[in-house]
């Protein structure tokens, strides 16, 4: 007869921390790299920079209308058969979380900075502010401004985006659930906590984001005016 | 001095300036009329390098606007007050007026704050210095795009509708500090539709029509001894 535990231990619980702690890990260090990237990509395609803003906008689309599930597999599985790089899962995850934000953040801060009314660029220019210092003192902070709320929401969603990577073996808090569910065969008892830990994460941040966009409004009564 | 040589400008099919040519002398205060669309704010943009002509040239202080090497140096010497102000909204007045001073002149900070606060309270601000634009009322916002157009030091001053986006009441105000200025010998190219405001601190009245520039006389000559029959009726229609 095959000895199978069916019951919770103490030990489960170090399990789960293990797989939250992957979570957010996974979470944060993709989406401080997508978000660095997405800068980057936006200031190239903001400044139609000939060839390569070109090249940003075919990076936008394709990664932002395909699955993050087939972008992983496609990491995962198809990157060492054309290259000489075979990434774990781990890196396969942080790769592909933070290509497909820096997408969405290209999409978010891009759609601020064309916001920004031609009378500011005029009017930075009229007296003799270069492209860079205009960007740097005038847009930006103006952009940024409108861009944070999108990409609070952003990193919210990506949180749960998250949980595909147990697919490609992470194991992350997902993977966790699994691997419990497979030994105790409980999925009524397991898979509510793991969405209740999903949920407490993603209410935080959410509460945290309000927080940041009230404190924006309280303080930018001057933004309606920008327009 | 500004040279206005042989200019024309067209978006497209469309004209808006053709074969302007004319000379603005230092120390002048002169004033461009015309019905809405006769090119006039496009030639002070042209002036201000905001926009490149088509034909001809123009040449600030001998440098040519068509000399991509000295666009920077032609729009230090001549600073632009906006008709919708488009002062940054992120920056206080005082960061407004002092932002292109301590990056372009790179003056220090202290200078530069000094010379805000002391244009600040010649236009009667000084109290408004750290507020935002969106605090501040139409004639206030113009006011201090006064300033951040003088922090600049520059040769001359252009502006293009300065209290046509203004409430009425507010005008005033604004006219006032351009007058203060007039009568400083500042250099002046002011786009406006304030006839009576022209008449009283323009040393020379240039007038266009359909992009064309139809007369430039003393204001003397222009207000009070107009012998061509439709600019006397333009006259006579915008006093009412």
């Amino acid at each position: 007869m095959i000895y199978q535990n069916l019951e919770f231990s103490i030990a489960d619980l170090y399990l789960l921390w293990r797989g939250l702690q992957w979570t957010l890990l996974v979470w944060s260090v993709s989406m401080a790299l997508g978000i660095g990237l997405g800068f980057v990509l936006s200031l190239i395609r903001h400044a139609r920079i000939p060839v390569l803003a070109q090249m940003v906008v075919v990076f936008v689309e394709t990664f932002r209308n395909s699955p993050l599930l087939v972008q992983l597999f496609l990491v995962f599985y198809g990157l060492p058969m054309v290259t000489p790089f075979a990434p774990g899962p781990a890196e396969a995850a942080i790769f592909t979380l933070s290509i497909n934000t820096a997408a969405f953040t290209v999409v978010n801060l891009v759609a601020a900075l064309d916001a920004i009314p031609r009378g500011q660029w005029q009017a930075a220019s009229s007296f003799g502010l270069s492209y860079r210092q205009t960007m740097l003192y005038v847009v930006l902070p103006q952009a940024i401004r409108t861009a944070i709320p999108p990409t609070m929401n952003l990193a919210i969603s990506q949180l749960q985006t998250t949980s595909l990577v147990s697919i490609i073996g992470v194991t992350d808090l997902t993977r966790s659930g699994l691997v419990l569910y497979t030994r105790t065969l409980k999925p009524f008892i397991i898979w509510p906590i793991i969405g209740l830990v999903y949920f407490i994460l993603a209410k935080v941040l959410s509460l945290l984001a309000a927080r940041v966009e009230r404190r924006l409004q309280a303080k930018n009564t001057w933004f309606e005016a920008a327009a | 001095m500004i040279e206005i040589d042989n200019v024309d400008k067209h978006y497209g099919n469309l004209q808006v300036l053709s074969a302007v040519s004319m000379q603005f002398q230092d120390g002048e205060v002169t004033a461009i009329l015309g019905p809405s669309g006769a090119g006039k704010s496009t030639l002070i943009r042209c002036i201000n390098c905001l926009e490149l002509i088509s034909q001809g040239d123009i040449r600030v202080d001998g440098m040519s606007v068509l000399d991509k090497h000295r666009t920077a140096e032609i729009q230090k010497r001549t600073s632009m007050v906006f008709q919708h102000f488009n002062l940054y909204p992120h920056l206080t007045a005082l960061g407004n007026i002092t932002l292109a001073p301590t990056k372009v002149l790179r003056q220090s900070r202290a200078q530069a704050e000094a010379k805000a606060m002391e244009l600040l309270k010649m236009v009667g601000l000084e109290n408004k210095a750290k507020r935002y634009p969106a605090e501040l009322s139409g004639g206030e916002q113009q006011r201090v795009g006064i300033c951040r157009a003088l922090a600049m030091n520059p040769r001359h001053l252009l502006l293009d509708e300065v209290t046509s986006a203004i409430d009425p009441e507010m005008t005033a105000e604004v006219l006032r500090v351009i007058e203060d200025l007039a009568g400083q010998g500042t250099t002046m190219i002011l786009v406006t539709h304030e006839i009576e405001f022209a008449r009283r601190v323009a040393d020379r009245v240039a007038f266009m029509e359909r992009g064309s520039l139809v007369a430039h006389q003393d204001a003397d000559t222009f207000f009070n001894r107009q012998s061509d029959e439709r600019i006397a009726r333009f006259i006579d229609k915008m006093k009412h």
